[in-house]
């Protein structure tokens, strides 16, 4: 995206998308756009799609084996579904971060260096650059600085999501997709990792899925509301938690579902 | 799905509804008071304001509580804010009840014709109020529409229970003290129709999730 782009243009669009898991459909003619340098929430009951909806965006779904789809999602002008999509640079402009951190068996250091390697080819010292960046854009390079060869597995919950995030944008993604990326740290952790969230929108598009509906509520800036593969109603997330429009809706937020 | 907030928030509405009866009973009395020349009923009204205000604290202690507590959202949220809303201007129409008492305390013969506005202006004050209520228990913003309408009758009758006073003090100062007096329990009266026009338009937003305060609707679209 250039600077001139308008933040009202949305960065990605999902049309009339469907998603089968074998004969079972998991998506259901999903149409949704989202805007870029937001955070965009997905919320809805286990089993709705909302996971499905994320990994569709950088086709992690093509992964699972016997997943058709139809319908299109483009990011930023390009469909993705269709011939000639080079994945490795799909994923490389729309990362991921999951629910369990799960850095590499290797140094703080290397688990940031090891994307722009692959991709970037650089020197030395630039790659030392864009480590020292990528750390630092994710709050850890003032505690790693001095032990950046440590084992990854060493560190606390909460810094070994820091870093997973820091690999991602080592690699200047446009979009950042994040599944329950809270939901096995403790409070004080989750609270850090949000406030990382809300400072990362200003350069990079977030997708959100969580069960945490107060968490949807504190750092999305629009919520879309999931429920049996169909996205039931999309909108401001501060309109979808004091007004949302339709009653399915609110039966969800209120937790009166079920 | 039966929640345990759905008890506290029946509980919450409870709480209003009996606030809501002691400010009735309070308007009743005060405008009673106020036209039988009842010194008696006047101090009782003045010393059950006691009872109204701390309903007003019980009920927004209680409402806190439901927010830390609980983290409710959308209508739920909207009925807990809403009742504090309503709570407050509860409180509002029980001082105005307590002033239409300070008046009636004092209060002498009254000029003839605003005098029958003023009961007027009473009977319709009361019902507005009445029906605010109702609306708020039964969540009928289609009642609370109507309210919203009877507002500009009470303004009207208070114009012209101020016009009448002035017409008929330019042709007999004497009788300024029963003039002063009629005005401002008119104006009592008035304030308390804005009032439940107030937990009218606080019922719509309730219900309906729409703000149609200051006449802005467009404001939130």
């Amino acid at each position: 995206m250039s600077p001139a782009d308008s933040v009202d243009q949305p960065i990605i669009r999902v049309e009339d998308f469907d998603l089968f898991y074998g004969g079972f459909q998991a998506l259901l003619k999903v149409n949704m756009s989202i805007r870029p340098r937001q955070v965009t929430a997905i919320i809805g009951p286990s089993g709705c799609g909302k996971s499905t909806l994320l990994r569709s965006i950088n086709r992690m779904n093509d992964l699972a084996g016997e997943v058709t789809t139809r319908g299109q999602i483009i990011i930023d002008k390009q469909p993705i579904y269709g011939k000639g999509i080079n994945m490795v640079d799909l994923r490389k402009r729309v990362g991921m971060v999951f629910q369990r951190p799960n850095p590499f068996p290797l140094s703080i250091f290397e688990n940031v260096a090891f994307g722009p390697r692959l991709h970037l080819g650089l020197s030395k010292t630039a790659l030392r650059e864009v480590v020292e960046k990528s750390l630092t854009g994710v709050g850890l390079w003032e505690e790693m600085k001095d032990r950046l060869y440590a084992p990854a597995l060493s560190l606390t919950g909460e810094e070994q999501q820091r870093l997973c995030i820091a690999r991602l944008i080592a690699v200047s993604p446009e979009v950042l997709l994040m599944d329950e990326p809270c939901s096995a740290l403790d409070p004080i952790a989750t609270d850090h990792i949000e406030e990382l969230i809300r400072e990362l929108k200003s350069q990079y598009t977030i997708v959100i899925v969580t069960h945490n509906m107060a968490q949807a509520a504190r750092v999305s800036d629009e919520t879309a509301y999931f429920y049996l593969g169909e996205l039931i109603e999309m909108g401001q997330t501060e309109k979808i938690f004091t007004r949302p429009q339709k009653r399915a809706t609110e039966d969800y937020i209120t937790g009166r579902f079920g | 799905m039966k929640r345990h907030l759905d008890q506290e928030l029946k509980k919450l509405k409870e709480k209003l509804f009996r606030m809501g009866l002691l400010v009735r009973e309070a308007i009743d009395e005060a405008t009673a008071a106020l036209f039988q020349r009842d010194a008696e009923k006047a101090r009782q009204v003045i010393k059950k304001d006691q009872e109204i205000n701390l309903c007003e604290i019980e009920i927004d202690e209680f409402g806190h509580e439901l927010i830390a507590l609980y983290q409710p959202a959308a209508v739920d949220l909207r009925l807990i804010t809403m009742t504090l809303k309503i709570t407050n201007d509860l409180e509002r129409i029980g001082d105005q009840a307590v002033n239409l008492a300070e008046i009636a305390l004092v209060a002498r013969a009254w000029p003839l014709k605003p005098y029958e506005n003023l009961v007027k202006m009473a009977e319709l004050t009361v019902k507005m109020m009445r029906d605010a209520l109702d609306a708020f228990m039964q969540q009928d913003h289609r009642k609370a529409k109507d309210i919203l309408e009877g507002d500009d009758a009470i303004d009207h009758l208070n114009d012209e229970v101020f016009e009448q006073v002035q017409n008929s003090l330019e042709k007999e100062p004497e009788n300024i003290r029963a003039g002063v007096s009629l005005m401002l329990a008119s104006h009592n009266l008035e304030r308390i129709a804005d009032l439940a026009t107030n937990i009218a338009e606080d019922v719509i937003y309730l219900k309906r999730g729409v703000d149609i305060r200051h006449h802005i609707r467009q404001r939130r679209e």
